[in-house]
C-alpha cells in the first residue's frame, strides 16, 4: 500500500463527511489564525519600533555623557558627576581615530523662539549645533538648498539650516532659502531645510535650527557639554569601531583602568534593543494564547477522528480480515488527521497573517510575513495532527477483526 | 405549559444519559468547552485586577479632589510651557480663601513635596518624598495615619519638626524598633517622629508611594523655599459635588486672583479623571485584543460541541424517529438536543471556573487579576449561551427530520 493510496483514501473519507470535515477545519483554522495573527501583529508592532527609533544612520555612533534612553531606576548622581564631553575631546578624537568617519557634534544649545520679519515662532525651537556630517549622521534629507561645507564650519559663519516644522512656521508662501532668521536677536542666513521627518512616540523630530557648532560655541563657549556623533562605515565594523572609541575616549578622559566608562555609546541597535523585553513578552503571551486556541481545535479534532474510527468499525473489520495490517489501518487514520490540520492550517495561516497586517496599515508601517511561523505553522499542523490522531489511529489499529465486523 | 415541564425534564435525563453512554465523546467535548471558558474568565479577571488597581492608584491621588496648580499635567497634545512658565505660584495662603469661596467643598489643603534623604543613626533612606502639608492633607489625600498621630493645626501654626513615616521610610530607617518620638535627620534637620502612615503600595504601578515623609507645610518651609511648587487640593463630599465644584474652585481661583472676565486662567486644574481618559484608549486596545483572542478559544469550543452534536443527532436518527412517530413534538426534539449541548457546555462551565479560580492565583504570582461574583456568572451565562448557539443548528436538524426517513435510517 503507497502513500498516495492512502491519501486519496484520507481525502475520500474527509469528503464523505462535508459538514462534519469542514467544522473540524474551520475550528483548526481559527486555532492557526489566533497563534499567526497574534505573532505577525507583535512583529508589526516590533518593526514599527525598529523603524520608529532609527533616528540615526544604520552605522552611526553617538557618545554622550548621559544615557539617551533609559528604563528602571536612574543613578542620575553618577551620571551628573562626570565630566563633560568637550569640542576638544572630539577634535582629538578625530585626529587619533583610525576606524571612524563623518566625526561631528551633536548638540541643542537652546529651547527658544526664532524670528523672520514680523513672524515669530512659539519658543520651542531647538537650537543645535553641527557640522557637515550632522545631517547625514542623524538621517535628515536636504529638502531644498545646501548642507554645510566644511568652509563655513571652519569659518564659523551665520548660516543655518532648518527643520520643516520651522519652515512651516514662518515660511507659509515664500522660499525659505537665502532669508535671514534671527535667534535671540543674531542674524543667520538659511541655506537649506529638511524633508520632515515626522514624530518619535508624539515629538516632532523636525523642530530645531542647525547652525555651525562653531559658530555656537563662539557664543555659548567651547567648554559645555557635548555628545559626539561618528560612523563606522558599515553596520558589521560598528562593535570594533566603538572598542577602538572607548580606547581613545578613556585615554582622553583619564579614565582610572579600574573604574567604568564615563561616557555612554548609543547605537540603533541599542535604542531599539530597549523594547525587545517588551516585545518579547508579547510574543509570548500571543504564543500562550494562540497555543490554547489550537489545543481546544485539537482535541475537537481528535474527538471527530474518534467518531469517525466507531462509525467505520465495521470497514475497520473489513480491512482488516482481507488481509491489512495494523500499520495500514494506524496510517490510513493518522494521515487523515493530518490532511485535516494541514489544510485547516493553510486556510489560518492565510487569514492570520491578512489580519495581523490589518495592524501595520494602522501603523502605517511595512507590510510584514512572518515566514518563519509560517513554516513553523506548517511543521505544527503536522505535530498536531500527528499528536491528537495517534489515540484515534491506535484505537482504530487494536480493534479486533472479529468483534468489528460483528459490530452494529 | 404542562408538557413543557415534563419534556424539559425529559430531555435533561435524555441528555445525561446519552453523555453517559458516550463518556470520551463527552469529556472530550467538555475539555474543548473548559479550555475557552476558562481562558474568557482569565481574560475577565485580568481586566477586573487592571481596572481595580488602576482605581486604587486614582484613590491615592485623593478621593474627589480637584487640584489646583501652576502647571497642568500633560497628557497629549502640546505641554505649552512658555505659556505656563509666566503664571504667577500658587500660595499656601490660598487655602483659607478657597475655604471661604467654595462652600460646598468638604476639605482644603496645601502640600508640596521634594525628594530628600533621611537618617536615622546610621541608616540612610534615599530618594525620600518629603511632603509638607497643611492639616487638611491627610483628608484631601486619604491617607491614614496606622500608629501615632497625624499633626495637627497647632503644629502647622508653630511649625512643629514633626514627622509621619510612610511604611517604606519606617521600615529602612527603623527595622526592629519602634520609631514613634525618635529623632531623625531629614535633609540634616531634627524631626521628631510622631506617626506611621499606613501601607499603600505602587502608583499605577511605578512609584512606590510608601517611600515618603509628611511633616507641617510650614516645617517644610523653613528648610525649602514654599515659592514653588505648591499644590491646593479641594476635595468635595461626592461624585456629584465634584463636578459642580470644579467651576466652583475655578471662579474662586479667578476671584482670589482678581482676573479680569477677558483673562485666561492662569493656573491649571488637575483631577484623576485626566489620568482615565488617557488611559482609557490603551486599556480599551488591550481588552479589545484579549476578549478577541479569548473569544476565539471559546469558539472553537463551540464549534467541537457542534460537530459533536451533529454526529449525535445522525447516531440516534432512528430514536428520533420512534419518538415522532409515537408523537413526540418537533419543538420536544429540539429541546432534548438543545438541552444535551446546553448541559455538556454547562458542565465544561463550572468545571472552568473551578479551574479559573486557580489561574487566578497563577496570574496574580506576576500580574493582576481580580475575580468576583460577577466573573462566575459571566461565565455560566456564557457557557449557557455557546451551548444554545452552537446547539441550535444541530438540534434543528434532528427536529426537521422526516419520521418516515428516519426510522427507514440504517
Amino acid at each position: 500500500m503507497n502513500i498516495f493510496e492512502v491519501f486519496r483514501q484520507s481525502i475520500d473519507s474527509i469528503r464523505a463527511n462535508k459538514l462534519r470535515s469542514s467544522l473540524t477545519l474551520l475550528a483548526i483554522s481559527v486555532g492557526v489564525f489566533a497563534i499567526i495573527s497574534a505573532n505577525t501583529a507583535v512583529l508589526v508592532l516590533d518593526t514599527y519600533f525598529k523603524d520608529t527609533m532609527s533616528l540615526m544612520g544604520g552605522d552611526v555612533i553617538t557618545v554622550s555623557k548621559f544615557p539617551s534612553i533609559q528604563m528602571g531606576p536612574s543613578n542620575w548622581e553618577e551620571y551628573r558627576n562626570r565630566q563633560d564631553i568637550t569640542i576638544a575631546q572630539m577634535e582629538d578624537l578625530q585626529d587619533m581615530t583610525q576606524s571612524a568617519s563623518g566625526i561631528g557634534p551633536n548638540r541643542q544649545y537652546r529651547t527658544t523662539r526664532v524670528s523672520f520679519e514680523e513672524f515669530e515662532t512659539e519658543p520651542n525651537i531647538g537650537i543645535r549645533g553641527g557640522n557637515e556630517y550632522y545631517l547625514e549622521n542623524n538621517s535628515y534629507n536636504i529638502e531644498a538648498g545646501r548642507n554645510f561645507l566644511p568652509e563655513d564650519i571652519d569659518n564659523a559663519r551665520a548660516v543655518a539650516i532648518i527643520g520643516a516644522d520651522v519652515v512651516s512656521a514662518l515660511f507659509e508662501m515664500e522660499t525659505p532659502i537665502g532669508k535671514t532668521i534671527r535667534i535671540e536677536g543674531r542674524p543667520y542666513t538659511i541655506i537649506g531645510f529638511t524633508e520632515l521627518k515626522g514624530n518619535v512616540f508624539g515629538n516632532t523630530l523636525d523642530r530645531f535650527v542647525l547652525i555651525p557648532y562653531t559658530n555656537l560655541a563662539g557664543i555659548y563657549g567651547r567648554n559645555q557639554n557635548i555628545g559626539i556623533q561618528l560612523r563606522a562605515g558599515s553596520v558589521e565594523r560598528v562593535a570594533e569601531t566603538i572598542d577602538e572609541l572607548t580606547g581613545i575616549l578613556r585615554a582622553l578622559r583619564k579614565v582610572d583602568p579600574a573604574v567604568n566608562n564615563d561616557f555612554e555609546i548609543t547605537t540603533n541597535e541599542s535604542l531599539s534593543g530597549v523594547f525587545d523585553q517588551f516585545t518579547g513578552m508579547l510574543y509570548m503571551i500571543g504564543f500562550l494564547i494562540g497555543g490554547i486556541v489550537l489545543l481546544g481545535a485539537g482535541i475537537g479534532v481528535m474527538n471527530i477522528m474518534l467518531v469517525s474510527v466507531t462509525e467505520r468499525t465495521r470497514e475497520i473489520g473489513i480491512r482488516k480480515a482481507v488481509g491489512a495490517t495494523k500499520k495500514a489501518i494506524t496510517s490510513q487514520f493518522l494521515l487523515e488527521s493530518i490532511s485535516i490540520c494541514q489544510i485547516g492550517g493553510f486556510i489560518g495561516i492565510l487569514a492570520g497573517v491578512g489580519l495581523g497586517n490589518l495592524a501595520s496599515v494602522w501603523l502605517q508601517s511595512g507590510i510584514v510575513i512572518p515566514w518563519s511561523s509560517a513554516v513553523g505553522g506548517l511543521i505544527g499542523m503536522t505535530i498536531v495532527g500527528v499528536l491528537f490522531g495517534v489515540y484515534p489511529a491506535y484505537k482504530a489499529a487494536q480493534l479486533d477483526p472479529i468483534e468489528s465486523l460483528r459490530y452494529e | 405549559m404542562n408538557r413543557l415541564l415534563i419534556s424539559l425534564l425529559e430531555g435533561t435525563k435524555i441528555a445525561f444519559s446519552s453523555i453517559w453512554t458516550n463518556k470520551t465523546r463527552a469529556m472530550l467535548t467538555t475539555t474543548c468547552i473548559v479550555i475557552g471558558i476558562v481562558s474568557v474568565t482569565a481574560m475577565n479577571t485580568i481586566s477586573d485586577g487592571i481596572d481595580r488597581s488602576f482605581e486604587d492608584s486614582m484613590d491615592m491621588l485623593g478621593r474627589n479632589v480637584v487640584f489646583v496648580e501652576k502647571w497642568p499635567w500633560g497628557f497629549g497634545g502640546e505641554y505649552k510651557w512658555w505659556d505656563y512658565r509666566n503664571r504667577r505660584e500658587m500660595e499656601v495662603k490660598y487655602v483659607d480663601r478657597l475655604r471661604e469661596l467654595t462652600p460646598s467643598a468638604s476639605e482644603v489643603s496645601a502640600s508640596a513635596n521634594r525628594s530628600v534623604s533621611a537618617r536615622f543613626r546610621d541608616r540612610q533612606a534615599e530618594g525620600v518624598m518629603l511632603t509638607g502639608g497643611t492639616d487638611g492633607y491627610f483628608e484631601t489625600s486619604g491617607i491614614t495615619v496606622e500608629e501615632g498621630r497625624p499633626f495637627v493645626a497647632s503644629d502647622v501654626q508653630r511649625a512643629a519638626r514633626v514627622a509621619i513615616l510612610g511604611a517604606t521610610v519606617s521600615e529602612v530607617l527603623f527595622p526592629n524598633e519602634d520609631p514613634l518620638n525618635k529623632q531623625i535627620l531629614i535633609s540634616g534637620q531634627r524631626f521628631i517622629v510622631i506617626g506611621i502612615l499606613e501601607e499603600r503600595g505602587n502608583f499605577l504601578g511605578l512609584e512606590d508611594v510608601d517611600n515618603t515623609i509628611i511633616t507641617p507645610i510650614t516645617a517644610f518651609g523653613t528648610i525649602f523655599s514654599l515659592r514653588y511648587g505648591v499644590q491646593l487640593a479641594i476635595q468635595f463630599p461626592t461624585d456629584e459635588a465634584l463636578i459642580d465644584g470644579e467651576y466652583e474652585v475655578i471662579g474662586a481661583m479667578r476671584q482670589i486672583r482678581q482676573l479680569d472676565p477677558l483673562e485666561e486662567d492662569d493656573f491649571a486644574i488637575n483631577k484623576a479623571a485626566l489620568f482615565e481618559a488617557e488611559f482609557q484608549g490603551m486599556k480599551m486596545t488591550i481588552y479589545g485584543i484579549g476578549i478577541f483572542l479569548t473569544g476565539l478559544a471559546l469558539f472553537v469550543g463551540g464549534i467541537g460541541v457542534m460537530n459533536i452534536m451533529f454526529v449525535s443527532v445522525k447516531e440516534r436518527t432512528k430514536e428520533i424517529g420512534i419518538r415522532k412517530a409515537v408523537g413526540a413534538k418537533s419543538w420536544e426534539i429540539l429541546l432534548q438536543f438543545l438541552m444535551e449541548s446546553i448541559v455538556i457546555c454547562m458542565v465544561g462551565g463550572v468545571v472552568g471556573v473551578i479551574l479559573s479560580i486557580g489561574v487566578t492565583q497563577l496570574i496574580n504570582q506576576f500580574f493582576i487579576a481580580y475575580m468576583d461574583w460577577s466573573t462566575v456568572l459571566n461565565a455560566i451565562l456564557i457557557c449557557a449561551g455557546v451551548g444554545i448557539l452552537f446547539g441550535y443548528l444541530p438540534s434543528s436538524k434532528a427536529a426537521k427530520a422526516d419520521p418516515i426517513d428516519s426510522l427507514r435510517y440504517d
